[in-house]
């Protein structure tokens, strides 16, 4: 849910990065912190396992100037992928208002992907929240992989609700597409909020 | 529940306001009031070397999980979380279905003190924040641009 301060010229949204375990999830937000100056973040919470799994959550808030006259926050989490983790992944999704899919390119992990994005279409259920509503692009992780699934299979695998949404190919440890995704769905999210404030204002 | 939240200049500054009363009343060193997503809705009172903005976070992913555990053992939920340090502890409690309220106090005070204050504080604040709760969607901001 994003909340708009008029006392403190605030805009805050929550973006969750979803999909499978080892997929990359803490790895785009290790790299979003890394390379955006201090100014505009705060320190990146983890709270992994010793083997450096995610355990319950990553969380790194972002700073920009997207709304005119307006601080405009962005709330970055990542959720624990592994399959029994599904209580706390939930947890993370309650006041979604975009989802970065982050799926495995390795062909083995397809099975992964598409359990995970169907976990996701059911946690978000539970909440009356439907993909249809909510705005999410897919990142397809580990181009770099010799046995990469194709995109156009990932696509079709991944990418078959009624509306299709756009999907970046990324390699995530070394940063490619990790911008790009995170500049679509903060775009994505802040029209859709600017879109119904403005036809609420009409009513 | 809607899906955006607006709070007015008003509500925050009555939010703030009741926030400093209770740390005045406590004598407890830090207050905040957030949602149950970890959304911080306020911060008054001692904050150097403070980050209020993660202890909203971790106190309500923290929160959430001992809900999960009271559904466990056939509780609804918990309404107050306790943590005591050697010098410093936090009281977390329920505001409301939607908000929970942080307590950082020192051992000068005591927890009763804390928490006597805390129930009433929330009861006005859960007052404030079912009126953002159940405000219609309105915008008072018009077409904002998205700047590239």
């Amino acid at each position: 849910m994003s909340t708009v301060n008029f006392a403190t010229r605030e805009i805050t949204c929550k973006i969750v990065y979803y999909g499978p375990g080892l997929s990359g999830k803490t790895t785009n937000l290790l790299f979003i912190h890394k390379k955006i100056p201090a100014k505009h973040r705060s320190d990146m919470v983890s709270l992994a396992t010793d083997g450096d799994r995610t355990l319950f959550f990553d969380f790194l808030p972002l700073v920009t100037h997207a709304v005119k006259g307006f601080t405009t926050k962005f709330q970055l989490y990542t959720v624990p992928g592994q399959v029994f983790y599904n209580a706390t992944r939930k947890l993370v999704l309650q006041g979604v208002d975009g989802i970065v899919f982050v799926a495995d390119s390795a062909w083995n992990r397809m099975n992964d992907n598409h359990e995970s994005f169907i976990n996701m279409k059911e946690n978000l259920e539970d909440y009356e929240v439907t993909l249809e509503e909510i705005p999410y692009v897919l990142q397809f992780n580990k181009r770099d992989l010799p046995d990469a699934a194709p995109v156009d299979y990932m696509n079709n695998l991944l990418n078959r609700e009624k509306q299709r949404v756009p999907g970046f190919e990324s390699i995530a440890v070394r940063g490619t597409g990790v911008f790009e995704t995170l500049n679509a769905i903060s775009r994505m999210v802040l029209v859709k909020l600017i879109n119904e404030l403005s036809a609420n204002k009409e009513n | 529940m809607p899906r955006h939240r607006f709070i007015t200049l008003e509500e925050q500054k009555q939010i703030d306001e009741l926030l400093r009363e209770l740390l005045k009343n406590s004598d407890a060193k830090t207050a905040l009031l957030l949602d149950q997503g970890g959304f911080l809705m306020s911060v008054q009172g001692f904050t150097e070397h403070l980050d209020p903005q993660t202890i909203a976070v971790l106190a309500a992913g923290s929160f959430a999980t001992t809900r999960e555990l009271a559904k466990l053992i056939g509780e609804e939920g918990f309404t107050v979380m306790f943590h005591q340090g050697r010098r410093d502890n936090i009281h977390i409690s329920a505001v409301g279905k939607d908000a929970l309220m942080v307590i950082i106090f020192e051992n000068t005070t005591t927890i009763g003190m804390v928490r006597l204050f805390a129930r009433d504080t929330a009861k006005k604040l859960d007052a404030i924040l079912d009126v953002i709760n159940n405000r219609k969607a309105q915008s008072p901001m018009g077409n904002i641009p998205v700047q590239q």
